[in-house]
């Protein structure tokens, strides 16, 4: 189905004392959409999130919300929420205050008009069953129906985020993913159409993080609105998904659902961020063959020239292991761990190291044979940069760890 | 926890000898009239009727009126002088903020004097004037409650400045950016989120002020008002004959402290006030 354009970045430019954060970055992000940002730390995806929330303008570009331009509307002003990176929450105020106070930010007029005229009329009706007005009700019984659905809401998002009967509770004295669940309700209680989540499960442990991912996918899907999620975590941003966004140096790598991302990474970048690859330098020989390690396959793509150089892309789990008289490539085992449900070997074919994933364990030095499906082969265009680079990189930046001030 | 117990004892010992031991001397003292510190040899004595006296009231209202005034002044000017150090981007705000304490490090006996004499005749900057031609006028503030307002506040503002100042500047920024994407304005913000999170800082903040304001009286005396209890109290010690009505007047004040520490201990649970 067809879905509107909510909201959609155009061109846009960011940099901080000469440092550029984000280089021309055009993205748009459609109603009900799960929508994630990943990449490296200082990729700019933090800097994209804060333009698109307000926090941050652009220093060229345009921000265009329902075709009007936003680029300084402050983020009051904006049918937006955040969930934050350290949640932020009001360490003065109880569980309670805390998802109340966007609603209690509101104006009266602003109330009614959220909770429509009809729901505040009705409940003044069930409140006093016998008070009689002409025209419009008293400014004191309108502020008690309208507190009296502010209670309701904010009851019934702590009960959305599985929190119910925590509202006396101090925030400082909740754990962190009760901290959390405060920041989520506190953020879709004013029925945001967009909601912003910044590395929300980043300070989480792992079995918590697995478990919030699937309870955020489902809130998204209950409540309808549009989720843009920023991650460094590649396997959240497969799991949570409808589209992937896979950033690198303020610029955009790929967009895409998270199978095409896994199965057809544009460039080395994205192969080697999202998942593990082995990337091999091959030449495309037309006609659906490709040449690479001394030997020819086959494979399904074809937009390429005959006698291009390509950057052939195997996933680890796609090696067949095979006995070696009916092997394409031999090559010995130089190294094996065991991973849980696979073993991991690093095999060794003429000086290039590849990693396989198999359920057979093989002996380190012994040899190996192995095949690969057509379908299995993904090629990408040869790149100026050297594969083992980007990889390096990746890994140096990882190594700084998911901070993204 | 044993050998936290015995890493106690040196602090125990301490608070003993120069806590404890003065406190219990000095309710012993307030029963009594004595000449200088005789515990056991003066003679049983009602200090309660010189306590009630009028001239003692009078000069606990007085006291009272001095520091609540000053207190309020030194929050409304320090308030906004942290909040704009606080909130400032530029990379140097420790050291504006040691400027603005600055005043603190020099001898507070010779700051007041200072003080002071700008209230009198002759001052320096009106002698200054004087050799180019122009004449000032004088203040003539010395000894009237404006002199000695003005003076105490130039001298406890920094006891006032600090405590907020760390206050506002432990708020994390990102609470900042939580308020507005919740449709905070400006305004607003600070009503419901900096000002409530700074309560803390400015409790300390009147504590610090108010209290040596309330039972000091260098200050006070230097800047020509010798009608505080801290002056009385003062003069009780000089005459060795009333020991123990000074005694009992700074036990008074004691209680009065002990208690208003413990409202703020009631208040704020975790004692993060006093730290």
């Amino acid at each position: 189905m067809a879905k509107e354009k909510l909201i959609e970045l155009k061109n846009i430019t960011k940099s901080y004392d000469g440092e550029i954060a984000v280089d021309h970055l055009n993205l748009y992000i459609r109603e009900n959409e799960f929508i994630t940002l990943v990449g490296p730390s200082g990729c700019g995806k933090t800097t994209t999130l804060r333009m698109i929330g307000g926090f941050e303008t652009p220093d060229e570009g345009e921000i265009i919300m329902n075709g009007v331009l936003v680029n300084d509307l402050p983020p009051h002003k904006r049918p937006i929420n955040t969930v934050f990176q350290r949640y932020a929450l009001f360490p003065h105020l109880n569980a309670y205050g805390n998802v109340a106070f966007g609603l209690n930010n509101r104006s009266l007029k602003e109330l009614v008009e959220f909770y429509t005229e009809e729901k505040v009329l009705a409940t003044i009706k069930e409140l006093f069953p016998n008070y009689q007005y002409q025209g419009k009700p008293s400014g004191l019984k309108l502020r008690k129906a309208i507190n009296h659905l502010i209670d309701e809401s904010v009851k019934e998002a702590l009960k959305l985020v599985n929190l119910e009967g925590f509202e006396k509770r101090k925030v400082d004295s909740m754990s962190g993913g009760q901290q959390q669940r405060v920041a989520i309700a506190r953020a879709i209680i004013n029925k945001p159409k967009i909601l912003l989540l910044d590395e929300p499960l980043a300070a989480l442990d792992l079995k918590l993080r697995q478990n919030m991912q699937y309870e955020l996918k489902e809130m998204q899907r209950k409540l309808g609105i549009t989720f843009v999620f920023v991650t460094h975590d590649q396997e959240e941003a497969l799991t949570m998904s409808d589209t992937v966004v896979v950033m690198s140096k303020g610029v955009i790598q790929q967009i895409g659902t998270p199978e095409d991302i896994y199965n057809e990474p544009k460039n080395s970048f994205v192969a080697n961020f999202i998942g593990e690859s082995n990337i091999i330098n091959g030449i495309y020989k037309g006609d659906k063959k490709v040449f690479f390690m001394g030997q020819e396959f086959e494979c399904v793509d074809e937009n390429f020239e005959n006698g291009e150089e390509v950057q052939v892309v195997i996933r680890p789990e796609d090696w067949d292991v095979v006995p070696l008289d009916k092997a394409k490539l031999i090559g010995k085992v130089d190294a094996s761990v065991f991973k849980g449900v696979h073993f991991e070997h690093c095999v060794i074919i003429e000086g290039k190291e590849l990693i396989v994933h198999t359920y057979e364990f093989v002996k380190v030095g012994e040899q190996i044979g192995l095949n690969v499906d057509p379908y299995e082969i993904h090629l990408m265009k040869k790149e100026a940069v050297d594969a083992e680079e980007v990889l390096e990189e990746i890994l140096n930046l990882e190594d700084e760890g998911p901070n993204n001030e | 926890m044993n050998r936290f117990k015995k890493m106690a004892i040196p602090y125990l010992i301490w608070m003993i000898i120069l806590v404890l031991i003065p406190i219990v001397i000095l309710i012993i003292m307030s029963f009594q009239r004595t000449k200088g510190i005789k515990i056991f040899e003066g003679t049983f004595n009602n200090n309660f009727k010189i306590i009630f006296s009028k001239d003692v009231m009078q000069r606990l209202w007085l006291s009272f009126i001095y520091s609540a005034v000053v207190t309020v002044f030194c929050l409304i000017i320090a308030y906004p002088v942290a909040y704009i150090i606080a909130r400032a981007n530029f990379k140097h705000r420790f050291l504006v903020l040691s400027f603005l304490i600055l005043p603190m490090w020099s001898n507070t006996l010779l700051r007041t004097k200072g003080i002071a004499s700008l209230f009198m005749e002759g001052n320096i900057f009106t002698s200054l004037f004087e050799k180019i031609g122009i004449t000032l006028p004088t203040l003539n503030w010395y000894a009237t409650p404006m002199g000695v307002i003005t003076g105490m506040i130039s001298m406890y503002l920094p006891f006032m400045i600090l405590p907020i100042y760390n206050s506002l500047e432990k708020i994390d920024k990102s609470l900042y950016d939580a308020s507005d994407d919740l449709g905070a304005n400006a305004f607003k913000t600070f009503w419901k989120v900096t000002f409530p999170i700074s309560l803390k800082g400015i409790t300390t903040g009147i504590i610090l002020v108010f209290l040596p304001c309330a039972t000091g009286f260098g200050v006070a005396e230097q800047l020509g008002e010798n009608g505080l209890i801290g002056t009385y109290i003062k003069t009780q010690f000089d005459n060795e004959a009333t020991y123990g009505v000074g005694a009992l007047v700074s036990l008074i004040i004691l209680v009065i402290i002990i208690g208003a520490l413990f409202i703020v201990g009631k208040v704020d649970k975790e004692g993060e006030t006093l730290l």
